[in-house]
């Protein structure tokens, strides 16, 4: 580092910063590292420099573009001196409104701009507004919406009304009974193997360590098994305007499962599909929810089931799929889309999970038959057709969950055949 | 030990004299790598040549090739290094025979050096012909997240600490190459130890230029037309896309069939080389293929 010009370190470190600023993790060993490469190659030669500090910063695809922005525009012209005042400004994530400069943007701001349609939806939105109620006062409530609000346990009547028809104050008690309620998820015997009382190989290391420590007497016996793993799930939500009664809550159920459960990935879907998953993540419930809602493109809008599932299988299936997950898709299938790509989509997905669950929030209604296009066209592909409108039906997908650790059988083969 | 690589052209000179067409990008990293005593993880499509560049390191460095090919479950005794517990047994009994009085010293005999058995890793660590090795891990994303623990201590000081004897290091590091074809992504601590190289399916003159490098005598006509053709496949809306890996083989298949050409029924026919699902199959031939034909040619 020591032979690492005076300003061209100033420079480096300019530039970490800038990455920084982008939301690249960039640690000083990185920059030291780049301070002994550059001595190794020709520093004039502005595209090794480039390759370099690529090879050294990037750790990801997703940082790569971020990397080469922030590449051009410092670099943008070697003789000239680094113009200070302008640049990270402008980078700055949380710059202020208005003060961009007259050049072409570089920070993303697209993210800010949904956020900003996401807030004058607030407004006006009951199914937006659902989540910010709680904290605010609860002037005018009746008694019966006091007591639910104080002991939220669930009581036979609460748990059997239909999600579409509770107001704020039950849906926040549905809520908060998310939140403290255990999800588990079967499990899938993994090709790890952990120490055992009893199990199909022996632990050979262990015995000899006790056997080497206490030479006399018989061989003292112990065992490996194979371990168990939870399965990873994933969640396809549909939060069209059809869904629009049921979103907010099903939402807070998905961001239930997020937390209580570690592999968990979920998608938002109406006319486009997004990954909401990080935005679940959050902490608080409610900024969660807010943000997993801007992510999606045409929030209660219209559906198109089939293009959103081929892109789940296209973008995202070959990362998220692996270890035999249960997935579960959340819609009332109703589709405005092409129902033959649903098929097809459908069957695609089914191959490669461990089961495949519907879940319909109309499917509770009294008298209620699949009689959707959409829905017609999926079933055939389905392990289970479950309905998700109270208290009660989560909680019978909660112990279907728990039991879903054996492959299914009789899975998909005579399905094609309830189709035709 | 890399002297003859003495600058990031070197290494792409070198590269491609075995074969391998390396972007000015990828010989960056790849140099540096070397010069740096840095692992170099490798994340791109399948079929794009992250396995090969290994390879064609080891056949360049003139290094034995070690490959770990990773799985679930894959654990410390397969990876890493394992005791030979039969030879311990016989060891056990013969010192009980032999009326051992120091059960300390029993105990070290029994845990030497001499009955451990070397995996990859710890073969890259300590090789048995005593020169260093280029050291493979590859589709490290099969793995399960237990094993990138494992990885951590190996990637950083190129070492392996065994309870019972102590910490290996290797007296001259190994050159290691990790690739991923992220079917998940691969933990931070990993990645952190190491350099990262997308690598991406390339352009069209590198492509050609890497069927001419890999298959001796493949005529300049036909190579364009392949490589247009899988280059303007890759565009279509196909749920699995053809890496390199698949235009070589193509390349082979009309090889064997004494094609000088590329025609329509040609093209149908040996569809399922490129194409690895039916339903993509089903989506490209007949039409498909004739639109994509006349593309190229107009």
């Amino acid at each position: 580092m020591a032979e690492a010009h005076g300003h061209l370190l100033d420079n480096l470190v300019r530039f970490a910063e800038l990455l920084r600023g982008l939301g690249l993790n960039v640690t000083t060993a990185q920059l030291a590292e780049l301070g002994h490469a550059l001595t190794l190659i020709d520093i004039t030669e502005k595209e090794d420099v480039r390759a370099a500090a690529a090879t050294i910063f990037v750790r990801r695809q997703a940082d790569i573009s971020p990397f080469e922005m922030a590449f051009d525009q410092f670099f943008r012209d070697s003789s000239k001196r680094f113009r200070e005042a302008s640049l990270p400004n402008r980078f700055s994530p949380n710059r202020p409104p208005g003060g961009g400069s007259a050049e072409a943007p570089l920070a993303p701001t697209e993210e800010e701009q949904k956020h900003a349609r996401l807030t004058d939806k607030d407004a006006g939105e009951p199914m937006l507004t659902l989540a910010a109620s709680e904290g605010e006062s609860v002037e005018g409530a009746d008694d019966a919406e006091e007591m639910t609000l104080a002991s939220y346990s669930p009581t036979a009547s609460f748990s059997k009304k239909d999600f579409g028809e509770m107001s704020a104050h039950e849906l926040d008690a549905v809520k908060r009974f998310l939140r403290e309620h255990r999800f588990e998820f079967a499990g899938r015997t993994t090709r790890r193997l952990r120490r055992a009382a009893r199990g199909p190989r022996l632990d050979l290391r262990r015995m000899l360590r006790g056997e080497a420590a206490a030479r006399l007497g018989p061989p003292v016996l112990c065992f490996r098994a194979r371990k168990q793993k939870p399965r990873p799930v994933i969640v396809l939500c549909d939060v069209s305007g059809s869904m629009e009664p049921y979103a907010r809550v099903l939402l807070a159920f998905i961001y239930a499962l997020t937390h209580k459960a570690r592999r968990v990935e979920a998608f938002g879907f109406s006319t486009e599909l997004a990954r909401i998953t990080r935005a679940l993540r959050e902490r608080e419930i409610d900024s969660a929810l807010r943000h997993a809602a801007a992510l999606v493109p045409d929030f209660g809008g219209g559906t198109r089931i089939g293009a959103a599932l081929k892109s789940f299988n296209f973008d995202w299936a070959c990362r998220t799929l692996g270890q035999g997950p249960i997935v579960l898709i959340i819609s009332d299938g109703w589709d405005r889309g092409d129902t033959t790509l649903l098929a097809r989509e459908m069957e695609r997905l089914s191959l490669s999970c461990h089961a495949l669950i519907w879940l319909n929030p109309l499917a509770g209604m009294p008298g209620f038959e699949p009689l959707q296009k959409g829905l017609m066209a999926a079933l055939p592909f389905v392990d289970h057709f479950l309905p998700v409108h109270n208290l009660d039906s989560l909680e019978k997908l909660a112990r279907l969950l728990t039991v879903l650790d054996t492959p299914l059988p009789t899975r998909r083969t005579g399905r094609f055949d309830k189709a035709a | 030990m890399t002297s003859a690589l003495s600058s990031i052209a070197d290494v792409k000179a070198c590269l491609a004299s075995h074969g391998y067409v390396a972007d000015r990008r990828l010989a960056t990293a790849v140099f540096l790598s070397l010069r740096m005593q840095k692992p170099l993880f490798l994340e791109g499509e399948p079929g794009v040549g992250k396995t090969e560049i290994a390879k064609a390191l080891s056949a360049l460095l003139k290094r034995p090739l070690i490959r770990l090919q990773c799985y679930e479950g894959l654990d410390v005794s397969t990876a890493v290094y394992e005791w030979d517990y039969a030879r311990q047994m016989l060891a056990i009994r013969l010192i009980e025979a032999l009326g051992e009085a120091d059960e300390a010293r029993a105990e070290e005999r029994i845990f030497s050096r001499k009955y451990l058995l070397k995996r990859p890793l710890l073969e890259a660590v300590e090789p048995s012909g005593g020169e260093p090795v280029v050291l493979l891990i590859d589709e490290l994303d099969r793995a399960d997240e237990e094993f990138e623990a494992f990885l951590l201590e190996f990637l950083s000081e190129y070492q392996i600490s065994v309870p019972e004897v102590g910490t290996i290091k290797a007296t001259r590091a190994p050159v290691v190459i990790v690739t991923s074809n992220r079917t998940r992504e691969i933990h931070d601590a990993l990645k952190r130890r190491c350099y990262y190289q997308w690598i991406d399916y390339p352009p069209f003159e590198k492509e050609c230029a890497i069927v001419k490098a890999r298959i001796p005598g493949a005529r300049e006509k036909l190579t364009a037309d392949v490589v247009r053709f899988v280059q303007a496949l890759r565009g279509e809306d196909v749920f699995k896309r053809p890496g390199v890996a698949e235009t070589l083989d193509w390349m082979t298949a009309l090889h064997a069939l004494d094609q000088e050409t590329l025609s329509e029924n040609v093209v149908n026919d040996t569809l399922g080389v490129l194409l690895k699902y039916r339903d993509d199959v089903a989506q490209i031939e007949g039409a498909a293929v004739k639109r994509l034909l006349a593309r190229k040619h107009g």
